[in-house]
């Protein structure tokens, strides 16, 4: 049905058939690894809320990745066992429940082949024996037997999942696992019939798929999600992912197709981070439609709807395929077809809470989506009317405070919002003005629209004593006052390092033991970012905190002209970053010339630079540099905090939190989490 | 004896970014501030009032918590497409029923940027105006404005009651007495019918000018992209930035 709203979307909103499948729109949730899987790799409550949740959200056709057809190809303990018939009841759950929601879901299909998320590996299996580059595991070389269990394993799995409800199978030929492995001539170097020639190559995925379509029988569609290019020195590119296309096509068993991109030895291109354009995989989906007649799924950092509607509307896609936009935001379907535009979330591209997390076997989050991974707590499906409207006033217009004010206000409570900064968005702010870092800033751009739909009060410039605070009359006083870089002077003010004068006087602050760092030519991230003037041309900077805070910053400083040292004690600069992110920080820090020195400690910082020590030698070396940007982790602004404690000390009418920084510094990701839960229980 | 009220004219208009409702322009906040002022000298009562949508009224509670006595605010679908001549005759209409010693005005808003209303506005009360003022100060039943332009300085006055347009802006630092009072406050509604208008004599109906259309559109920013792959960059700045519609 059109509405006002929905008007500009006739495509994205147009039904589509694969074989008997209807989707009601065309847009896809992408197949990927959860990890809410148990290690006993059966499906649980948690991945039944997860896909439940997205079909509420309006989309089309989920496709359920991280399914492996026999145990020796289980890529993590957390993959689900498709081959299984222990996981039937679940999934019969799981299917009833995005069915009764009006979407349709398939299974995608895969055994992990020579990659694993497991450390050490299990015994992994590849065409011939060689370790993936980016690993340090071989692999056993499939004999004859290994290849006859893998073909029935395909097809016993897909029989197994379609009993489950499933509308359709998608088979794995991907960034990931054994069917790749077979197709990509630098994995494979046999010269039996399942190597040496293309067509040797494709015999394995061939004679999977033909397998599968026996067992499941021709009405249900069979799909695959193709990688199109290996995006390595020695892999595959583009000109063989589409022959491998044309091939599968050719067999008159493959429905649609599902592209991709990337290996191990590239991951950063089979989930590219905020670094890589977004957009920038159209060619592929181009080039695939061009050679091919089937249905086409486009894929790759696409989240913005008008982008979709035009990638559809130029004949460039069939369907397309969003994974994490639908992480961040389940209901971005819902939200387009109400025109509520201004509404959706948009992922950001940091990798930080769902890849970050599944390759370490732990269950997939997003870091400005609270309920991801965690529906059945934390679904903003579950944000109750509250029962008595409390007078909510918050301190602090960062990200944690504005969550609170969201949650609390779409709840029904009245809720002030205090800033002293002209602007809301704290630390996010500063974060966005690091190079490629521009789509932060959407995390606060989302809550400020919520909060400001929400009717809370936003006063900005303002600064609040404990005791204006209670003239106030509150019912719950949320104290989200953020953290500030840990150094003993500051060149922005006096007045900021008041905010932590007593908590440091108390001993519940500690500082940092290096020599120098009250220097005047020391400089905090903070400082940088907000565009102090900096003198000379060489810096030091002492990454301490391991993620974006440091590297992006040093980023930034080689951007506008410096000459850049990053020294850790730890093995790399940027230790703490997502490895999709170091991966490609390290390549630009090499293009920009940055000097990253790992294993190197500050022994004290002086009027000239710094006295660094080799921590593996311990040989010692002076850095001459014109400035220093020490980066520690953060300390609390807490004294407001331990002010209204006192003040409220035998008082019981009066709720004090504190939530975000001013709790503890830490990453985005897990604040989020406590001022969601802050925001739903008051 | 000394006058007793100042209005304030504002013209809330949407941040600069996405949905979000109206808000003071830090021209409307100079002008605030410059009628607190006098306020503080004098005792006056300070009234912002505004013509805008239902959504203003946000914008008009944080005018009294910026200290300001009342807010006042016409709102009617029927103003809808209102031109300069129709918003003055609104707008004076709605100064009249105050009786004010003084009216202010922030020299521009930040969308439109016409500064013309005010005197449109001093035209039909039939009131002495003064614009470009830096500061205005109240003697004696007279009003004396200052107004630099960098080579020299030049003093005006008129006897009250008159409008000054005030140039210049600020940023407010609301004070937690003034929110906690503001809460309290209510936005005062005024009807088309409480000026005695017409539907027909404002809004689209009632103007004789209308626009057509907007060409061109904000300043943005440049960015210079070359190299082979410079048209899907492009591509990718454009979609990231929400600019392909359609």
């Amino acid at each position: 049905m059109s509405t006002p709203g929905n008007v500009g979307f006739p495509h994205l909103l147009s039904p589509f058939s694969i074989r008997n499948a209807t989707m009601k729109n065309r847009l896809v949730f992408q197949p990927h690894f959860t990890a809410l899987g148990g290690t006993d790799g059966l499906p649980t409550d948690d991945l039944k809320a997860y896909y439940i949740e997205r079909a509420v959200g309006g989309a089309g056709l989920l496709v359920d990745g991280g399914m492996a057809v026999m145990a020796e190809g289980m890529m993590s303990r957390r993959f689900i066992r498709a081959y299984d018939e222990r996981i039937l009841p679940k999934y019969k759950e799981i299917t009833d429940g995005v069915h009764a929601n009006g979407a349709k879901i398939f299974s995608q299909l895969t055994h992990g082949g020579h990659t694993s998320l497991e450390s050490p590996p299990p015994t992994m299996w590849a065409p011939t024996q060689m370790p993936e580059p980016s690993s340090q595991h071989s692999t056993r070389a499939m004999d004859k037997t290994d290849i006859r269990r893998t073909i029935e394993a395909f097809a016993a799995s897909a029989r197994n999942v379609m009993s489950a409800g499933f509308d359709g199978i998608e088979v794995k030929i991907a960034h990931d696992g054994l069917l790749r492995s077979f197709v990509s001539p630098f994995f494979n170097r046999r010269t039996d019939e399942y190597g040496g020639s293309f067509e040797n190559r494709m015999r394995l995925s061939l004679e999977v798929i033909e397998a599968i379509r026996i067992a499941i029988g021709g009405e249900f569609p069979i799909g695959v999600r193709l990688c199109l290019d290996e995006y390595t020195d020695f892999g595959y590119g583009l000109d063989y992912g589409l022959r491998v296309a044309e091939r599968l096509e050719a067999t008159g068993m493959v429905d649609y197709f599902n592209s991709d991109a990337g290996s191990f030895s590239s991951f950063w291109m089979e989930i590219p981070p905020a670094a890589v354009e977004q957009g920038f995989f159209r060619p592929l989906n181009q080039e695939l439609k061009k050679v091919s007649d089937l249905p086409v799924v486009a894929f790759g950092r696409i989240k913005q709807p008008h982008a979709a509607e035009r990638m559809l509307e130029l004949g460039e896609a069939d369907l397309i395929g969003m994974a994490r936009q639908l992480i961040a935001d389940p209901f971005t379907m819902q939200k387009i077809m109400d025109g509520r535009l201004d509404e959706i979330r948009a992922c950001i591209g940091c990798n930080d809470g769902c890849i970050a997390r599944v390759v370490q076997e732990k269950g997939i989050r997003c870091v400005h989506n609270p309920g991801a991974g965690q529906e059945i707590t934390l679904s903003e499906r579950l944000f109750m009317p509250t029962v008595r409207s409390k007078n909510v006033v918050i301190v602090g217009g960062g990200p944690a405070g504005m969550k609170v004010a969201e949650v609390a206000a779409k709840r029904g409570h009245k809720v002030t919002l205090l800033e002293r900064d002209s602007v809301l968005g704290g630390q996010v702010r500063l974060a966005a003005r690091q190079p490629l870092h521009e789509e932060f800033a959407e995390v606060t751009a989302y809550l400020e629209a919520a909060i400001s739909k929400a009717d809370v009060d936003v006063f900005l410039n303002v600064n609040a004593t404990a005791d204006q605070l209670l003239t106030m009359e509150p019912d719950v006083l949320v104290i989200a006052t953020g953290s500030e870089p840990n150094l003993p002077r500051s060149n922005a003010s006096a007045d900021v390092l008041s905010d932590t004068a007593v908590s440091r006087a108390s001993g519940l602050l500690a500082e940092i033991p290096v020599p120098g760092l009250d220097l005047p030519h020391v400089f905090s991230t903070d400082e940088v970012l907000s565009g102090f003037e900096l003198p000379g041309t060489r810096v030091l900077v002492i990454d301490a905190s391991g993620h974006w805070e440091g590297v992006g910053t040093a980023e930034h400083l080689a951007d506008r002209g410096f000459e850049v040292e990053v020294i850790t004690t730890r093995s790399i600069p940027g230790f703490g970053l997502e490895a999709t992110n170091l991966a490609m920080f390290l390549q630009r820090a090499k293009a920009k010339r940055i000097k990253l020195s790992p294993f190197t400690d500050v022994i004290g910082v002086d009027a000239q630079g710094a006295e660094v020590v080799d921590v593996l030698t311990g040989d010692n070396r002076r850095l001459d540099v014109d400035f220093v940007v020490p980066v520690y982790p953060r300390r609390s602004r807490n004294d407001l905090y331990l002010e209204l404690e006192q003040l409220l000390d035998s008082r019981s009418d009066v709720q004090l939190v504190r939530v975000g920084d001013s709790s503890s510094p830490r990453l985005i990701e897990g604040m989020m989490v406590e001022a969601q839960k802050i925001g739903m229980e008051l | 004896m000394m006058p007793e009220r100042i209005c304030v004219c504002v013209k809330p208009v949407p941040a600069d970014r996405g949905s979000r409702p109206p808000s003071l322009s830090p021209t409307d906040e100079h002008a605030i501030r410059a009628a607190l002022l006098l306020r503080e000298d004098a005792g006056f009562e300070v009234v912002v009032m505004a013509m805008a949508p239902p959504a203003a009224e946000g914008a008009l509670r944080r005018s009294m918590a910026l200290g300001a006595d009342r807010a006042v605010l016409v709102s009617d679908d029927a103003l809808g497409g209102s031109d300069l001549l129709v918003t003055s005759r609104v707008l004076a209409r709605l100064v009249a029923r105050e009786s004010p010693a003084l009216v202010l005005f922030g020299t521009a808003s930040p969308d439109s940027g016409g500064a013309m209303l005010w005197s449109s506005v001093a035209a039909r009360l039939g009131w002495p105006l003064l614009s470009s003022a830096d500061t205005v100060t109240l003697r004696n039943g007279t009003a004396v404005i200052v107004r630099a332009d960098g080579r020299a300085r030049h003093i005006a006055q008129f006897r009250l009651p008159g409008v000054v347009a005030l140039s210049g802006r600020s940023t407010s630092r609301p004070e937690i007495a003034d929110i906690v009072r503001s809460k309290r406050q209510e936005v005062e509604r005024v009807a088309l019918s409480d000026l005695r208008l017409s539907p027909g004599e404002v809004g689209r109906a009632g103007s004789g000018t209308s626009s057509r259309r907007i060409e061109g559109g904000r300043a943005g920013d440049t960015v210079i992209l070359a190299g082979p792959d410079a048209a899907d960059r492009l591509f990718g700045i454009l979609v990231q930035r929400g600019a392909l519609v359609g």
